[in-house]
């Protein structure tokens, strides 16, 4: 692994390319589902405040360990047994994050770029991809990351102003019309679009400064936020939530609405969708390193083993959602797991470990 | 070589006497090195002194300096007077190079071969080298390979001693720092490391100077073949040190951070750590004011990208995605494949292929035969191919598009690795159209994010976060605002976190 450390803006960098992938595609459709009311907007700000504060337990917790990963020092808290317990989940939640991120390609590949091509060839050479960035370190896919999120920053920028036209704001209207319990009702979903407080369990580890690394977090979550909450209520605005319901990927129809005469291209939507892929990779890379670094810490296999042995499994997660509803259901749990996983076990960790840092000063 | 045909009060050695006990072994030595002088002058009332040169390396003036010196020299009268002698004979050749006595035969030799002259004296135990080294080199000429509009019109030579001059009369520049190393087992060649004492990156010339000593080989003709073996990844596409002929450029690099290496024997000096930005910069750029600088760069950039991509788009557009191009344009480009008998992989692949097989021919042809051939391969193959509806004529202006925009990149080399990774993506363009485009991006970035040029990150400034690395990127900022970025490789070292690789 890599020694050079990590500055606080690239680890913002990573985390919002991290949690800005597949959720900007879909969210507006989930929460409205979930919600029912176009004030969804709120549950994205509310999710976004608790994910921050997560990632804030995260730091705290994995800064009392400097240098050390969740799964090096949650032995050293909870005893063996448990500690590879729950590294073991972690690695599961992230290698299912791969596949997901994966599916998710492959679905929108081969709806909107290349139909009719089978998944596999679809996905192997991403996959393949991932693992040749992933075995070049944390440095390398930082690197990546900050060629990535300019460019797509940029188009999905581009994306929302002109489709400003589209909107009506009428359509979110009226706010808090039936109160708080249907946007209290979607942060269940809202949090999906934040799993971000598990990387810092491992991340802090490589920073520079890693006491600052809540306020890192804390950066990361407002971009997303800010994306987030623009998205939707554009989104929302012009298709309103009868239609938003109706749309496997709102925000692809979003762009297909609307069309800029006298520029080069007519249909933006596939070559918006081209980029958007890097996005998706962006996101693929970290939760790869995330799990591979989990194995390669927990079982002591090497780095590189860690890599190439998770890619059938990958892939096979990926093929296992029938249809693209599955995946999206299995992201409704995976969320919660995630949110388990990041936010309530650091919670009883942080707790654990103030408590027997106390009782070690009682007994000295 | 010896002997004859020279008209002076001195004659060729005829193998007698002076030397001493030396005389068997030196003649043997002689025998094979048939282009060494070796003359007889006498000096002192009957004394003789033996000079060993090397006719073309030496000064010529310096030769006779020797000879008036040794004329007015008188010999020891006894043999027991031989050191002082040779104290006082010294002194007097001090100006013209005397630098020391030597009785090593071997070392005579190797200092002989040289440049030096060997003077050995009657009654004189040792023999004197003098240091009358002068070596003809090329004039120092406008760079053929990176010229400018504006800017000096200096290149290097082919002689290490003038290159560093070269450096060193660039300006009075006290912090440049030039180290001394030697490589090639069966010809020894000097190398100079050349870099700037305080700005240099923490740790480059250490490593530098561990991968140059552990260089194995006969020979290194050309700073290439150091280049080629001091990489860090032999298997990527990407030159990861920069060759230049330019004193310019190698003394920009040095002022940020970065090392340069000049070779005995080679206009090329090479300049590391070698970033991916550098393959768009030109002298030129700081040298014109920043509007144009940074527009012409941005031209650059989008040129690189041209290079490299149209192809692939061509691809993956005409056979994948008509859909995504306008109607009334789609329709054009495929009324213009009408009757094309290949797929536009293979049509493509023809006309790349073709371009590069023009390019090199004009390249070894002769330079009055160069238009002639230009006029054949662009003007007559180019039209007769679309006559004869094998190509359409869409593709020709998106190949002449290509080819045009991979001249424009200043690094030649760099302009290598674009044109044959354009190659990689029009056959992933062809598998995958517009996906396989993106791949094929996303894997160039991978590997680019993953290389490294001697410990640095070859993609930087990205990834550093420092807003001042960025001022000499795509937009080349006004020199004002540009003051504080100039050592941006040297930021890393007063950064303690950074360890030094």
């Amino acid at each position: 692994m890599n020694a050079d450390k990590l500055t606080n803006t690239q680890i913002s960098i990573l985390i919002v390319n991290y949690m800005l992938a597949t959720a900007i595609l879909v969210l507006p459709r989930m929460l409205v589902d979930k919600a029912g009311t176009p004030d969804v907007w709120l549950s994205l700000m509310l999710a976004g405040v608790i994910s921050a504060a997560g990632g804030w337990l995260a730091s705290r917790l994995s800064l009392s360990f400097p240098g050390e990963t969740i799964f090096q020092y949650g032995r050293k808290l909870i005893g063996k047994g448990l500690g590879a317990a729950f590294g073991t989940s972690l690695v599961l939640y992230f290698l299912v994050i791969c596949g997901l991120e994966a599916r998710s390609l492959e679905e929108i590949t081969t709806k909107y770029l290349l139909e009719g091509t089978p998944s596999w060839a679809v996905t192997l050479p991403f996959l393949w991809l991932g693992a040749y960035l992933v075995l070049g370190g944390i440095q390398a896919i930082v690197q990546a990351s900050d060629l990535i999120f300019p460019l797509t920053g940029f188009i999905l920028l581009v994306v929302l102003l002109l489709s400003l036209r589209v909107v009506e704001f009428s359509h979110l209207l009226p706010v808090l019309g039936q109160g708080l319990p249907p946007v209290l009702r979607s942060m269940k979903t809202a949090a999906f679009a934040y799993s971000g407080p598990e990387l810092m369990l491992l991340l802090v580890a490589y920073m520079k400064r890693p006491r600052s690394a809540g306020k890192a977090y804390a950066a990361a979550i407002a971009i997303c936020m800010a994306f987030y909450v623009v998205t939707t209520v554009i989104v929302i605005g012009a298709f309103s939530i009868d239609g938003v319901t109706l749309r496997t990927w709102p925000t692809i129809d979003l762009i297909r609405s609307f069309e800029i005469p006298g520029l080069i291209f007519e249909r933006y939507e596939s070559l918006i969708l081209a980029i958007w892929i890097m996005k998706f990779f962006s996101t693929f890379v970290l939760a790869l390193f995330a799990s591979s670094l989990g194995i390669s810490q927990l079982f002591r296999v090497p780095f590189r083993t860690a890599v190439f042995a998770q890619l059938p499994f990958i892939y096979i997660v990926q093929e296992l959602p029938k249809t693209i509803e599955d995946v999206f259901r299995v992201w409704d749990y995976l969320s919660m797991a995630g949110a388990a996983l990041s936010v309530g076990v650091p919670a009883l960790l942080l707790v654990l470990q103030r408590w027997k840092k106390g009782a070690a000063h009682g007994r000295v | 070589m010896s002997g004859s045909g020279v008209g002076r009060a001195e004659k060729a050695w005829d193998g007698d006497g002076i030397v001493g006990e030396l005389r068997e072994e030196l003649l043997d030595r002689l025998e094979t090195r048939a282009d060494m002088a070796r003359r007889e002058i006498s000096f002192g009332r009957t004394a003789r002194a033996l000079m060993l040169y090397i006719p073309g390396m030496v000064q010529e003036s310096k030769l006779e300096a020797i000879r008036t010196e040794m004329a007015a020299f008188p010999a020891p009268e006894h043999p027991e007077d031989g050191e002082a002698a040779a104290e006082r004979l010294k002194l007097r050749l001090q100006a013209s190079g005397a630098e020391r006595w030597t009785g090593g035969l071997e070392e005579l030799l190797k200092e002989v071969q040289e440049g030096s002259t060997a003077l050995l004296a009657e009654g004189l135990p040792d023999a004197l080298l003098v240091d009358t080294r002068h070596i003809e080199a090329r004039s120092l000429e406008e760079p053929i390979s990176e010229a400018v509009l504006r800017g000096p019109r200096i290149g290097f030579c082919e002689s290490l001693e003038k290159n560093a001059a070269l450096l060193r009369s660039y300006g009075s520049v006290p912090d440049l720092a030039m180290e001394r190393l030697e490589v090639g087992s069966a010809v020894r060649k000097p190398l100079l490391i050349v870099y700037m004492r305080d700005v240099v990156q923490a740790g480059l010339i250490e490593e530098m100077k561990l991968r140059i000593r552990g260089l194995e080989g006969d020979d290194f003709p050309e700073s290439g073949y150091i280049e080629q073996m001091i990489e860090d990844n032999s298997y990527s596409p990407f030159q990861q040190l920069q060759n230049t002929e330019r004193p310019d450029r190698v003394m920009s690099g040095l002022l940020e951070g970065r090392a340069a290496i000049l070779l005995e024997g080679t206009p090329f000096a090479l300049i590391a750590p070698f970033t991916l930005p550098m393959i768009i910069q030109s002298p030129e750029d700081y040298y014109e004011r920043w509007l144009p600088g940074s527009l012409i760069r941005m031209l650059r950039f989008f040129s690189a990208l041209i290079a490299m991509f149209t192809p692939a788009l061509y691809i993956a557009f005409t056979s994948f995605h008509p859909g995504l191009i306008p109607t009334k344009l789609a329709l054009t480009v495929v009324g213009a494949r009408q009757g094309v008998p290949f797929p536009s992989l293979i049509e493509a692949l023809i006309m790349e292929v073709s371009l590069e097989i023009l390019r090199e021919a004009g390249l070894r042809l002769p330079k009055p035969i160069g238009p002639a051939m230009g006029i054949v391969g662009g003007l007559i193959i180019g039209e007769a191919a679309v006559q004869a509806g094998i190509i359409s004529p869409i593709l020709v202006i998106v190949v002449a598009i290509t080819a045009i925009s991979s001249f424009v990149i200043p690094v030649y080399s760099a302009g290598i690795s674009i044109r044959m990774l354009r190659f990689g993506a029009m056959f992933s363009a062809a598998v995958y159209g517009l996906y396989g485009v993106v791949l094929f991006f996303l894997l160039l970035l991978s590997h680019l994010s993953r290389l490294k040029s001697f410990g640095t990150p070859f993609l930087r400034p990205l990834g550093s976060y420092r807003a001042h690395d960025f001022k000499d990127m795509l937009v080349r900022f006004p020199l004002p605002a540009m003051l504080e970025r100039r050592r941006f490789l040297a930021a890393d070292r007063r950064d303690p976190a950074k360890p030094s690789e």
